[in-house]
């Protein structure tokens, strides 16, 4: 048996994801010595793949105000981190094709302006005028204008990097395989990096490896409820600047953005596939196009380039999961952020931050509680 | 000014138009070859503004592109002319969006 | 709703028009599938007008006579863009958005030249030596009046020549590897090969007379121009292929052809799940294949330069290998002498060997560009950024194209994820199998969004 490389750190973060990866930056920058696993490379699933939306509006109302939260420190982040993660604020469309939908849009929007939250509901006139590049199918939408995009692979390695100059050790291609537990309480994290085995001494364990949270927390008795969901993303060639907002539509199940490069975006928003595999169905790719196709009649010349795959981790609920548990001291849960955690990431890293430095977080992570599962 | 073979002959001739202009092209030659037989090395300026034609000959460069009647991103070293095919060089030139 | 065939080919040229033939008589429903608007690859590239055909192209028709009247079902204009469940081929023509099941499928996907980056490498005027080739030899275009030829091997002596003949003024051929003294040690490969030495020696006859310089132990190290290529600096080679400093000269010319290899064309295959290898000596990544050719993935083959650069002859061979060992698998009895045929094989195995100890590009080929030169053309990336997204932790081509598009662009990587992954490779010592190339994504192709939403 190979003998462990011994290590210490007050926090080891699992995953390297957006939320992770937020998570050592706002320790590091407390003084607080972490150390991050990642098995794979930083911001290598579902944090480098997904459609670079930071959004506020069309959220569970006990998410808003993490949202908001965020992205406040969104607002900054490039100028924080020195690199520029390409944050903008272009503004979020969210469409309706029938009454139905402009009935719910209206009033989470009455809900949303209670909670501080500045939208506006678009009749169809005002669509036409605000956004004329949409296809003639939307009846209206609602607009939230401090909603905005970045880029995901650099917005989540930025946060390392970042990390890394605070004094964060980060480890990659090193699966971390085992919590150990005494007493009650994390004591350290056993992982393989390359062909050593690490041991990691440790009171804190924040387990952020999303979808695949609950392997390695089975292993300490705390069930984590989060079920793999396969999501997909197409980009066209680069196209001339067309629009600036994150755009989507429940009804035709497809959502867009145009990065600055000049790509669009599509993704899809109900093509439900409850698995792991990151293969991408000929249907699916046919639901993108047609549904693009509709939303931005312009591209009807633009070309799929690429088509890739990520995999969510989705809740019963489908907020997240973040802070302690009543099981074992000293271990926090961020995962579940079930599609969508982008925008949620710094300030879930902050917050988690808080609780270990301060004691407590400034926003109560009350609603999200693993415990709200009583089931289990 | 790059030559044709005329030993060997040509294909009947056609008309082409590139940005507005009339151009004779062979039947059976590609776009890539109608613009480079009339001196043409390149037709595309890139979004940091360099000027791009030929390079692998063959579609897998994606270097060559064309628009042709309203359709971008066409490669004209896989695409035959046709009579009446309006052809325009694509400049992609631009100032990357700021936040 | 797909449709069903017993056998699809993906790839026309030599290894895929073999292939089908076998297949085809021994009685299988043969699907054969080419993106290009006539079968033949580019071997058997045949001109517009059907007058002075080589020799290579009067065989080539031959074929294609002979698989079509086998009953073998051709579709040109057709590009595989993705692979689906159950052996499921996307495929993209004028019909628009089409499926194929296939229950054996041969990969015939060939080759493409390899790009070498070096300072003035993207000026208009710089192309591949298939490039020129391709025009010559179906247009009947001759692409510029100056022409410089850099890279290694003799299809650059069978490119000069036809070149001059066709009355181009070559300024120079450049060879990068001193191959005259070693070729010696290889007389049990080239015999037999009466062809092809034939060729090489009427090629380089034609040279002579004409008196265009061929300069072995030389290559590129620059190429200038203000819009267009005008001229080029050449130097002479050291043991490894890097210039030796204060030996350059300058020529002027309008046109360089590179010709340094083939690069395998192998997303089909990895987009499959095909397990490859890296074999620099074959041209880069290749599939593990038993002595059917069959990959990794059951039910899948592969033929030709596509599995490992080896010639037209060789692909041909191997076509005839998977085309039999497909049939077989069906159920059908060909009729093929299959201890003769692996006896050939084995034969062009011994000349594959020798023509890539002989012509595999040396190292300072790919050390010629400096940190502006883009290496990533259709992002425009240059070689600093490459390497100072290696210095930030980078240790795959994987990571530094998500760091820096570099392999995002229209060609998907197909341009610079070999130069990429050298890089990688160079700066953190490890092996081009550890970096690792791109993953291939559907589509293979750009496709029209207009077309992939029409079908259901």
């Amino acid at each position: 048996m190979k003998p462990s490389r011994k290590m210490e750190a007050q926090v080891v973060v699992i995953g390297g994801g957006i939320v992770g990866c937020a998570s050592a930056y706002y320790l590091a920058r407390r003084g607080i010595k972490v150390i991050l696993l990642e098995k794979d490379i930083i911001g290598g699933q579902a944090s480098g793949r997904n459609g670079g939306g930071v959004r506020q509006q069309c959220r569970d109302r006990r998410e808003r105000p993490l949202a908001i939260a965020s992205v406040k420190l969104w607002e900054h982040l490039s100028s924080e981190l020195g690199v520029d993660i390409e944050y903008m604020q272009g503004g979020n469309i969210r469409l309706a094709t029938n009454e139905e939908r402009m009935e719910a849009l209206r009033r989470e929007g009455n809900e949303e302006l209670e909670d501080g939250l500045n939208v506006e509901v678009w009749d169809r006139d005002e669509l036409r005028r605000r956004a004329p590049y949409l296809g003639d199918v939307f009846i209206g939408a609602k607009y939230c204008a401090t909603d905005g995009t970045a880029n995901p692979i650099l917005a989540t390695r930025a946060l390392a990097w970042a990390a890394q100059r605070y004094g964060a050790h980060i480890y990659t291609h090193a699966p971390a395989h085992t919590i150990h537990v005494t007493h009650g309480r994390v004591v350290a994290v056993g992982a393989q990096d390359g062909a050593n085995e690490i041991l990691i001494e440790t009171p804190w364990v924040i387990n952020a490896a999303g979808p695949w949270a609950p392997l390695l927390s089975q292993t300490i008795g705390v069930p984590v409820p989060v079920e793999p969901s396969r999501s997909v993303i197409a980009i066209t060639q680069r196209h001339a600047p067309l629009f600036r907002e994150f755009i989507s539509s429940h009804d035709l199940g497809v959502y867009a953005r145009q990065a600055r490069a000049g790509q669009v975006h599509v993704g899809g928003t109900n093509i439900p596939a409850r698995t792991f595999e990151q293969d991408v169905p000929a249907t699916v790719i046919e639901h993108l196009a047609r549904g693009i196709a509709q939303m931005v009649p312009a591209l009807k010349n633009a070309n799929f380039l690429r088509v890739w795959a990520g995999t969510l981790e989705m809740t019963p609920d489908k907020i997240p999961i973040l802070g302690p548990v009543d099981q074992v001291q000293g271990y926090l849960l961020a995962t579940g952020f079930s599609g969508h955690g982008f925008c949620l990431g710094p300030i879930a890293g902050k917050l988690l931050s808080e609780l270990i430095a301060d004691g407590a977080p400034s926003l109560s992570l009350h609603a999200f509680r693993l415990a709200r599962f009583s089931s289990i | 000014m790059s030559r044709n073979l005329t030993r060997f002959g040509r294909g009947e001739t056609l008309t082409i138009i590139v940005d507005g202009t009339p151009v004779i092209a062979h039947r059976g030659e590609t776009i890539a070859g109608a613009l480079l037989a009339t001196g043409r090395r390149a037709w595309r300026y890139t979004h940091h503004g360099q000027p791009r034609g030929l390079f692998c000959g063959i579609g897998v460069c994606f270097d060559c592109l064309v628009t042709v009647d309203g359709v971008p991103n066409v490669r004209a070293c896989l695409t035959l002319v046709a009579e009446g095919m309006v052809i325009h060089t694509q400049n992609e030139t631009s100032d990357e969006r700021t936040s | 709703m797909s449709e069903q065939v017993e056998i699809a080919i993906v790839g026309a040229g030599p290894g895929g028009l073999s292939a089908a033939l076998v297949a085809a008589r021994a009685g299988a429903h043969v699907l054969l599938i080419d993106h290009y608007r006539q079968v033949g690859g580019q071997y058997f590239r045949q001109p517009v007008l059907p007058v002075s055909l080589t020799t290579a192209q009067r065989q080539g028709a031959a074929l294609r006579q002979q698989v079509l009247e086998a009953g073998v079902k051709i579709y040109t204009d057709t590009v595989v863009w993705g692979i689906f469940q159950d052996r499921v081929l996307g495929l993209y023509s004028p019909k628009g958005i089409t499926y194929v099941q296939a229950q054996v499928i041969i990969l015939a996907t060939g080759a493409y030249d390899r790009p070498i980056a070096f300072p003035g490498w993207t000026l208009p005027g710089v192309m591949t030596a298939g490039a020129v080739q391709t025009l010559l030899k179906e247009q009947r275009l001759v692409p510029g009046q100056r022409f410089l030829l850099t890279g290694t091997g003799p299809l650059q002596l069978v490119l000069a020549a036809e070149l001059v003949r066709a009355g181009a003024k070559v300024v120079a051929v450049l060879e990068a590897n001193r191959f005259l003294a070693r070729v010696l040690r290889y007389t049990d490969a080239l015999w037999g090969q009466w062809g092809r030495l034939g060729e090489a020696s009427r090629s380089w006859l034609t040279l002579q007379l004409q008196r265009v310089p061929y300069r072995m132990g030389w290559g590129i190290v620059s190429v200038e121009g203000a819009r267009q290529v005008e001229r080029a600096t050449i130097a002479p080679l050291d043991a490894q292929g890097y210039p030796i400093a204060g030996r350059e000269e300058k020529l002027e010319c309008d046109t360089v052809a590179l010709g340094y290899g083939f690069i395998p064309f192998n997303t089909l295959a990895r987009l499959l799940g095909v397990q490859h290898v890296w074999r620099p000596e074959l041209g880069g990544e290749v599939p593990i294949r038993d002595a059917h050719l069959q990959t990794t993935v059951s039910q899948v083959y592969a033929v030709g330069d596509c599995a490992g650069i080896g010639g037209a002859r060789l692909a041909q061979l191997e076509g005839q290998v998977a085309g039999y060992a497909a049939a077989i698998h069906l159920g059908y009895r060909p009729t093929t002498d299959l201890a003769a045929l692996n006896k050939a094989v084995e034969h062009e195995r011994r000349f594959q060997k020798m023509y890539h100890a002989l012509f595999t590009p040396p190292p300072g080929v790919y050390a010629l560009s400096h940190d502006d030169t883009v290496i990533c053309r259709c992002e425009e990336i240059t070689q600093g950024e490459i390497r100072r997204a290696i210095a930030s932790g980078a240790h795959t081509t994987n990571e530094v194209k998500l760091l820096t598009r570099a392999g995002m662009g229209n060609c998907q990587g197909r341009m610079c994820a070999h130069l990429i992954a050298r890089w990688v490779a160079h700066e953190t010592g490890r092996s081009l199998e550890q970096v690792g190339g791109l993953p291939p994504r559907p589509p293979l192709v750009p496709i029209p969004v207009a077309d992939l939403g029409r079908t259901l």
